[in-house]
This record gives C-alpha cells, sequence and structure tokens, in this order.
C-alpha cells in the first residue's frame, strides 16, 4: 500500500511546473493514493529477465540526410505568431539571472 | 608547497556543437551564429504541439568519428532518451539526450604534465550526441529587466564528451583541451571555436589528500565535488582552476569540506563565485524516447567510419618531427589547423627538392601570418629564397630592430615572459616588418629569446 | 431525401451521378450544425466558410477531378493541428493557439480534397474515456440526452453519429476512438500503431496513439484508410509497409478463426455480455470459427497502460509553457494535471525501477501473449465497453472509477495491434459497439468481418433523434 504524502505530491507537483494551491494537494493525495494503490498490482508481474519494451513498431537506425529542408522552415513571423509578448525578434519572459 | 597533501582530482566536461547542415532533430540549417533571431525554425526546434524529432544521420556518425579518434569504445546498440526540466530555452521542456546507452565509451587521450614531463592517460568516460537549447540575452527595456529568448540554436547537434577526474594540474586540464580542440578540428566535424560557443567547457574540481611519497595513479576520489562553468577561454580554465585549487585548499587546510555546488567563472571578479544553491540534485526523470527508433551499429558500418578517420595531429607531429626535424612549437602552430598543415606539407616537401633548409622554411611560415590562403606554397618558397640572399645577419644590425621591436610591443612582452610562449610570435614580427622582411627570422627568434630571457 | 443522413460510400455515388453538389451537402450538414449541435456540443469550432470551398470542390469535380474526398465534410478532432485554423485540445491552455502547420493526415485529407467543417470537441488532451473532461462544454450523446457519449473522441463520435459531417478524424491512445463510436452507434477505428502519421496531432502517449476514423459505416472507415495511411518521413516510427486498397481487401472472401479471450468478459455488465454475443453467433452463422481462448495479462493492462501513459504525457505536456504559445500551466485542467503528477511521480528518483521499469517489462509480457494467440487464430473479438453509456457526472467524482472503462480497449494499444468498434444491438436503448483486434498491419481482417455484422443488424440505419 503505497500512501502518499502531501510532501510527496508538492514534490511532484514541483517537478512538474503545475505550482498546486494548498486546497488542491489534499484532493491529489487522496486521489493519486487510490490510483497508485490500484497500480501497485504491477508488483505481482514475474518480470525478472523480461527485457523493456518502450516501442511496439520493431524500427531501428531510422536515420535522416543531412540536408537542409526549407519547405517546413517557419518565417520569424509564424515563429513568433503564438506568443503573447515579443521584441524585435525575440520570444520575453520575465527576467531570470542564473541557470 | 601545500599541494603536497592535497591533490587536484578535475574532470572535464566538453560540449561540442557540431558543424552539420542541418540540426539534430529537423531539417534547419544548424549554421546560426549571427542570424536574426527566430529565423531558423520549425515545429520541431521550437517545440510546437504535435511535431516529432527525426535523428541526423550525418551527427551520429560524427559522433562515432570522435568517439574512434579518442579510443572509445563503440556501442553496438544505442538510443534517445529524454532528459526532463523546465526552462525557457528548453521548447519541449525536455531535452532529447543519451542517457544509458550512448555512442562511445571508454576512452583516452594523453597529455603532458608540466611537473613530471612523463604523458599522464586521461580517461574518456562517455561520448554521446543531444540537441543544443535556444539563447537566452538579458536586456533592460524601459526600465524593466527581461529576458530575451532566440531559439535558432536550439536543436543543434551538440556532442558531450566527459572525462575521468584524471587531471591533476590547471596546465593538463588547459593542454587536454586545447588537444582535443585540434583534433576535433582535424576531424573537420565542428570549428570548435570557444568564442563562438561552438566549444563550451565546465569542469570539476575537488582536493584529495594523498601521502607525498605514493603513487598518484587513481587516487581516491574525496567525498564533494565542486562544477564550475561559464568558462569561455583556455586562459579563463586555468585561472578557474587555479583559483578553485586555492579556494578549496584554504577550506581544507581548516579542516572544512568544501560544499558540494556549482559555481561560476566571474572574469570581472577573477574569480568564482557561486550559484544559487540547490538544495536537491535535479530529477531528470531519464526515460527512452519514444519517437525516435533505437539504433544498432553494426561492425561493417563502425569500420567504414573507422577507415574515414583522418591522421590525427599528434601522429602528424610525429612523422613530421622524425623527417624534418622540426622543434615541437613549431609542429604546434604548423598543425593548428588543416589548413595550414596542407600548406605547411606541400612547402616542406619542395623546400627539400630544393635543397632548403626545411627549418628555415617552418620558421618562417610560423612567424609571417602570411596570407597563406591566397599565396601557393612554390610562390611562398620562391619569395623566401629571392629574401634569404638579401637576409641581414649581422648581429648589430639585428639588435637595433630586435630593440624596437621589444619597446613597441610592451603588452606582447609582458604576456611572453608571463609565461605565454605564442606571444612572442607578434614581436618576431613586429622586428620583422621593422626589417621590411629582410632580417634572418631564426636569429631575430633566437635573439627575442635571450633578451626576454629574465 | 436527407443528404446528411448518407454514408460516405452513397454521397460519393450521388455525387459523381451529379444528384447532389458538394455545396448542398455542406450547406445541409451547416443547417443542421447550427439546429442542433447546441445542444450536443460536438464543435469547437465551426467553419462556414466551408460552404465557399465546397463550392470549388463543384467545379473542380466538373472539369473531371477524381481526389477520392472531393468537396467531402469532416471534422477534425481539435488535437490535429489545422494550420490557420485554432485548435485548442479542448483546454484553456490552447484557447487562442492558431497552429502554423497542418498535422499530416489533415494535409493528407486536404490533399485527396476533404473539406473541413469543423473542429470537434474531446477530452482535454485526449485525457478521458466519457467526454466529459473538456473546457469547451460536455458532448452530449445524441442518441441519449444527459448520457455520455464515450471519450476522448467524444465530439467526433457525436458529430458523425448526428450527421453533422460525413465523417471525422480521432485519436486513440487507450480506445478513445472505439468508445466513442461504441456509445454513439458508429464505426470507430484504431489503426496499428505506424500505419498512420502522428505529426502534427498533439502528443498524449508517443509509443500508443494511433490517428484513425470516426464513420458512419466499415466501408468509410476502410476507404479513409487508404487514404491517409502511409510512410511519413516527419514521424520516425511511421512504418514502410505498403497501403492496400483496403476496399477491394474486405470484400476478398475471408473466414476467420476468431479468439475470444475469457478475461475479456470478466466483471462484464451481463447486458453487454448478451449482445457481444449474438454478435459472436452471428459470425459463427457466416461462417467464421469462434475459439475460446486465455489472456491472462490483460488483467494487468489498464496498470500498466496507467503508467506507460501517464509517464509520456507528464513529458508530452511539458512543453506548454505560455512562452511560444498558449496560455500559462496554471491553465490545466483537474484531470491533466491528475495525469501529469502520475506520470512524473512514475518515472521520478526512487520510483522509477517500481513504476515505469516494471510497467515496460510488463508490455512485453502482454505483447507476448497477444503474439503467442495470434499463432492459432487470426482475430481477437470482445466489448469495448464493459458497461453501458452512463450519465453525465455518474464516474466523474471517482477518477479510478473512470479509468476502468478502458480496461478491454488498452490492450490493443499497449500491443499496436489495429482495433476497431462496429455497432450491434443497442444494449437498454444504449447503443453497444463489438470490438476486433487483429494482428500488427492486418486492418483488412477487421473490416471484413465487421462489414459482416455490419451487413447483419444493420445498425447504421438506426438513426438519433436530435433535439
Amino acid at each position: 500500500m503505497s500512501k502518499l504524502t502531501k510532501a510527496q505530491v508538492l514534490h511532484v507537483g514541483k517537478l512538474a511546473k503545475l505550482s498546486l494551491k494548498q486546497s488542491e494537494v489534499e484532493k491529489f493525495k487522496v486521489q493519486l493514493t487510490s490510483i497508485f494503490d490500484y497500480v501497485d498490482s504491477i508488483a505481482k508481474m514475474k518480470t525478472q529477465g523480461v527485457p523493456e519494451t518502450n516501442q511496439v513498431t520493431g524500427i531501428t537506425n531510422r536515420f535522416r540526410k543531412d540536408e537542409i529542408i526549407r519547405d517546413t522552415m517557419l518565417s520569424q513571423k509564424e515563429a513568433l505568431s503564438g506568443a503573447k509578448k515579443t521584441y524585435k525578434g525575440y520570444f520575453v519572459i520575465k527576467a531570470i539571472f542564473d541557470k | 608547497m601545500v599541494n603536497e597533501y592535497f591533490l587536484p582530482v578535475i574532470g572535464l566536461e566538453i560540449h561540442v556543437e557540431l558543424s552539420t547542415n542541418s540540426k539534430m532533430f529537423c531539417a534547419c540549417p544548424a549554421k546560426h551564429f549571427g542570424i536574426p533571431p527566430n529565423t531558423q525554425t520549425c515545429p520541431i526546434c521550437l517545440g510546437l504541439p504535435g511535431a516529432l524529432p527525426s535523428a541526423n544521420e550525418k551527427a551520429i556518425k560524427d559522433t562515432i568519428l570522435i568517439g574512434l579518434a579518442l579510443n572509445c569504445q563503440i556501442a553496438r546498440t544505442s538510443k534517445f532518451d529524454r532528459k526532463q526540466y523546465f526552462y525557457p530555452d528548453l521548447p519541449k521542456g525536455y531535452q532529447i539526450s543519451q542517457y544509458d546507452e550512448p555512442i562511445s565509451v571508454n576512452g583516452r587521450l594523453e597529455v603532458k604534465s608540466q611537473k613530471s614531463k612523463v604523458k599522464d592517460v586521461i580517461r574518456i568516460r562517455r561520448v554521446h550526441i543531444e540537441e543544443d537549447t535556444g539563447k537566452l540575452i538579458h536586456k533592460k527595456v524601459n526600465g524593466e529587466n527581461i529576458t530575451l529568448v532566440d531559439f535558432n540554436r536550439s536543436g543543434v547537434p551538440l556532442v558531450e564528451i566527459v572525462t575521468e577526474a584524471d587531471m591533476h594540474s590547471a596546465q593538463e586540464a588547459k593542454e587536454f583541451a586545447q588537444r582535443l580542440q585540434r583534433i576535433i578540428r582535424y576531424l573537420g566535424v565542428s570549428d570548435c571555436d570557444m568564442e563562438k560557443g561552438s566549444m563550451r567547457l565546465e569542469a570539476n574540481i575537488s582536493l584529495t589528500k594523498i601521502n607525498p611519497k605514493s603513487e598518484i595513479r587513481n587516487p581516491k576520489l574525496p567525498n564533494y565535488k565542486v562544477e564550475v562553468k561559464n568558462i569561455n577561454s583556455f586562459r579563463f580554465l586555468e585561472r578557474a582552476i587555479n583559483y578553485e585549487i586555492k579556494r578549496q585548499t584554504e577550506l581544507l587546510k581548516e579542516e572544512v569540506t568544501p560544499r558540494q555546488e556549482t559555481r561560476g567563472w566571474s572574469e570581472a571578479d577573477n574569480a568564482t563565485i557561486a550559484q544559487r544553491y540547490k538544495e536537491t540534485e535535479a530529477d531528470y526523470r531519464y526515460f527512452p524516447e519514444p519517437d525516435i527508433p533505437p539504433m544498432e551499429f553494426s561492425v561493417s558500418f563502425i569500420n567504414k567510419i573507422k577507415i574515414s578517420l583522418p591522421e590525427l595531429p599528434e601522429e602528424i607531429q610525429d612523422r613530421l618531427r622524425k623527417f624534418y626535424k622540426l622543434p615541437q612549437d613549431y609542429l604546434d602552430v604548423l598543425t593548428k589547423d588543416k589548413r595550414t598543415l596542407e600548406f605547411a606539407e606541400k612547402a616542406l616537401k619542395l623546400a627539400v627538392s630544393q635543397k632548403v633548409d626545411p627549418r628555415f622554411v617552418a620558421s618562417a611560415i610560423v612567424n609571417q601570418k602570411a596570407d597563406l590562403e591566397r599565396k601557393s606554397p612554390e610562390k611562398f618558397i620562391k619569395e623566401l629564397l629571392d629574401k634569404k640572399k638579401e637576409v641581414v645577419s649581422d648581429e648589430p644590425t639585428l639588435e637595433k630592430w630586435v630593440q624596437e621591436a621589444i619597446s613597441e610591443s610592451s603588452q606582447a612582452v609582458a604576456d611572453y615572459k608571463s609565461g605565454k610562449l605564442e606571444a612572442l610570435a607578434p614581436v618576431i614580427g613586429k622586428a620583422m616588418q621593422l626589417s621590411k622582411g629582410r632580417a634572418n627570422p631564426v636569429l631575430v627568434k633566437k635573439l627575442l629569446e635571450s633578451k626576454l630571457k629574465n | 431525401m436527407d443528404i446528411t443522413s448518407l454514408t460516405l460510400k452513397e454521397i460519393k455515388e450521388a455525387l459523381d451521378k451529379k444528384d447532389i453538389s458538394s455545396y448542398e451537402l455542406c450547406l445541409a450538414c451547416l443547417k443542421r450544425i447550427k439546429k442542433f449541435n447546441k445542444n450536443i456540443h460536438s464543435f469547437i469550432t465551426v467553419r462556414e466558410e466551408v460552404v465557399k470551398e465546397a463550392k470549388i470542390a463543384d467545379v473542380e469535380r466538373k472539369k473531371g477531378s477524381k481526389k477520392p474526398l472531393l468537396g467531402i465534410p469532416f471534422g477534425i478532432k481539435d488535437n490535429f493541428l489545422t494550420k490557420g485554423i485554432k485548435t485548442t485540445s479542448a483546454s484553456h491552455v490552447l484557447s487562442d493557439y492558431i497552429p502554423q502547420y497542418d498535422s499530416t493526415v489533415v494535409s493528407k485529407l486536404k490533399s485527396a480534397g476533404a473539406l473541413i467543417i469543423g473542429k470537434t470537441n474531446l477530452d482535454a488532451w485526449g485525457h478521458g474515456s466519457s467526454g466529459e473532461h473538456t473546457d469547451y462544454g460536455v458532448t452530449n450523446n445524441p442518441y441519449a440526452k444527459g448520457y455520455v457519449t464515450g471519450g476522448s473522441s467524444s465530439g467526433s463520435a457525436a458529430a458523425v453519429a448526428a450527421d453533422f459531417c460525413v465523417a471525422a478524424t480521432g485519436s486513440d491512445t487507450g480506445g478513445s476512438n472505439r468508445q466513442p463510436a461504441s456509445y454513439c452507434n458508429i464505426v470507430g477505428l484504431k489503426p496499428s500503431y505506424g500505419r498512420v502519421s502522428r505529426y502534427g496531432v498533439i502528443a498524449m502517449a508517443s509509443s500508443t496513439d494511433c490517428m484513425g476514423l470516426l464513420t458512419k459505416t466499415v466501408w468509410d472507415s476502410a476507404y479513409i484508410l487508404s487514404v491517409i495511411a502511409g510512410y511519413d518521413r516527419l514521424d520516425s516510427t511511421s512504418k514502410e509497409v505498403p497501403v492496400p486498397d483496403y476496399v477491394q481487401e474486405m470484400n476478398k472472401p475471408f473466414k476467420a478463426k476468431i479468439g475470444v479471450p475469457k478475461e475479456f468478459f470478466d466483471g462484464i455488465d451481463s447486458h453487454v455480455s448478451k449482445k457481444v454475443e449474438n454478435a459472436l453467433s452471428i459470425l459463427e452463422k457466416k461462417g467464421h470459427k469462434l475459439v475460446s481462448i486465455s489472456l491472462p495479462y490483460v488483467a494487468y493492462a489498464y496498470p500498466i497502460y496507467a503508467v506507460v501513459q501517464t509517464s509520456e504525457v507528464s513529458a508530452n505536456l511539458a512543453r506548454f509553457d505560455g512562452i511560444r504559445y498558449g496560455n500559462g500551466r496554471e491553465y490545466f485542467g483537474d484531470e491533466a494535471k491528475r495525469r501529469i503528477m502520475i506520470g512524473t511521480h512514475s518515472l521520478s528518483s526512487g520510483y522509477a525501477d517500481k513504476y515505469y521499469k516494471q510497467a515496460m517489462k510488463g508490455r512485453t509480457l502482454l505483447i507476448k501473449e497477444f503474439e503467442k494467440a495470434y499463432k492459432k487464430i487470426d482475430l481477437i473479438a470482445g466489448p469495448v465497453y464493459p458497461f453501458p453509456a452512463f450519465k453525465h457526472g455518474e464516474r466523474e467524482t471517482d477518477p479510478l472509477k473512470m479509468y476502468l472503462s478502458d480496461v478491454l480497449t488498452v490492450p490493443a494499444n499497449l500491443t499496436g495491434h489495429p482495433s476497431i468498434s462496429v455497432p450491434i444491438e443497442f444494449v437498454n436503448g444504449f447503443p453497444t459497439g463489438f470490438q476486433l483486434i487483429a494482428p500488427h498491419f492486418s486492418e483488412s481482417r477487421m473490416f471484413k468481418v465487421g462489414l459482416d455484422i455490419e451487413q447483419e443488424l444493420q445498425m447504421y440505419k438506426v438513426k438519433p433523434k436530435l433535439w
């Protein structure tokens, strides 16, 4: 039984950049706990030595030739067209200082 | 004296922008230096909803080539993974990179340690391929601080090279980085230019206590590591590492373990500055990239690339050294890039066939920042021989020019005296200029070296 | 004759015979939308320009154009990007997003002459099995007022069922085409993974998302699949398998060995299983053979899917930060937030082995089980939903209860096999679907057998009474 704590919910919310409101945390804690409770059944599967599947196509080595294709490129105007704030061809965000 | 007890343990993480035609996962142009913002994007590199990546074959082959040049094992199977974190220059909210199946692992590169004059083997942990992020520019507009984002660079192929912490001095680290740069330029896969940002360095520095009499090989790694970023030149690399060694030594002498953190080199402060401290290490939640099929490299595929490996700078230097008996500092300049080397090889061959001393020709190439692009090697030799007939070699006359050159090149002289050996070249050039090209360059160099010895 | 009630096949014949024009058809559809859509909420965006475009299509036809879908009005699910036409994914995050490019499926439809009559409603981001998780008004089931349509391709299914358009696109990640088709008495197709390009459709779970169709009949589905299927250089997971003429293939004689997994009937509403069994008897009478099989890993399919899908969702929704398009992340609804958090937790340090890795290994076991079964049988059959259509709000309060609607449909998403929902007899007045699953790239088998059911039951003749 994997009961999630409030701290865990807040941590996950932070990792996912969701800025959860305090009022939501309790609700999500309950819902997520119930879901993971159910999901925990996967532990019963006998998966020793079983390889992981993350793609079902069986394709390997799908490569693209190193050439420029202009058809699919966007003009500066198109690239910026969805943004709320732009400045002289750039996207604009609030100032950030460190990486 | 202090370093007898604390041995610096240094590793480097190098990022190299490949000079492919197109980006890593889309067909936009990869060359982005000096291009107007956001004019080279498409749904894929802009991270628009619904866009999907497709992998650049040449970039993958270039990464294998770099791995081979660094004596790595090339993986038989490899794949891409998503590295997840949020940052405004990362349009998808994850970077397509490689996690547990990188293209190359376990390589090595030798460098000379200034102390021991013996070659040190620096192990390469891994070489992998990933995509670059966009660029952030901080600006003040109408009194307000804002950050501008340009995605032209987003998606450019980036090779990441990680070394083990096998370097033990700033000089060694610098030499490693320079060697690596030269090799990559020789491969022709990147212009590897720190000023343009196509080569980026990060260093991890820590100090480990050792018994001064014991073996240096594979010392026990300390329980902390300081990462230093924002290093924009080899000179800053040396300074940053030396600063860190000093800073950490002082802490350790007080029995304080330096904090595990990321610091940035500040040119203005001539120091490393602590960046905002993060309590927990980033959780990148890596998982295999579902949009790109995995890769399998057959032995024949890898061999084809192996065959295309050009002769690398060290091998070339060995050859030239043996054949033409050229000194190391000449070799370093002649092999600094492919173009100079091609010119030099042709000129040296001609020199031998015309019974001219190859060292004379080499010296001329090194000292004249000659327009090697527009002059053919044949023309160059002819002009040299013509000039040789009027070469001035008597000491008093040379003294005059040399003295004047020294007084007119105070910065270069100061640099040379502080250890930057390559700063001698412009002073030689100045003397040659004053002599209207008639001075014997070999003698000029000898005279300068003896005069500036103090 | 109410031309909006015609199937694609019938419309094409009528257009060829010059009995009707695209202009008339689109006008009639628009009229119907104007009259009834306010109660159905199947469209987020309606395009009146389609009528002008229809006129142009008619001129083209006169000049001899043989484009396969010339002048046919389509509904496009609002998670498919359409250049210049607002695309919201039914979320406030993209309330004002106008895409700068077309998804490949839309491009192909346009090249085939199809017209876009509107963008259809959905569970935002594809997150849902009922159609209730939309920010643009919950879609009503045209056959049952106050009841869900099923999801996530809720608007597409309702629009086709209500004859607002001739056909619609849908995306099926865990059952999203088959489920609403099942509750709305139409045909819902999930092709093989890699059969149809995903490029330009807002990604939900990258390794299970399949672009497909909501149509009135099996013929319609097969015909349009031939148009949208095929390798796309922009989608590295699209397969280079040639696209057959599915209609031609469908008409070839074929008697199938149909596997009926006992696990597909565990805990199913008895009325639903009765209708499914009736359908199976029909197939037996038509000469197909029924084989009892067991697929024990089906019991784990939903929890595996819950981990895999939400993990990929958490990464795929990370690009929505409001900088280059759309609004900030605070506009995500609860369902999206929930799935992002489940996925983030499943991938996070200390939990990734227990959840993500374990789920991926389980996926391998499930696939092995299906592949083994296909050695002895040609198709797998069963119900689509474990229960009939439910009232709005009935399952919404308990997310887990809602998720369990998907248990029968997710296996085909995890294996990548093609699957289809074909209408069978109603259960207590509610439309019900019958599910077929085929081996990779064997869509024709499903069309063939589905056609047998359709020809016998003729459910496409039962039209909803709109209000």
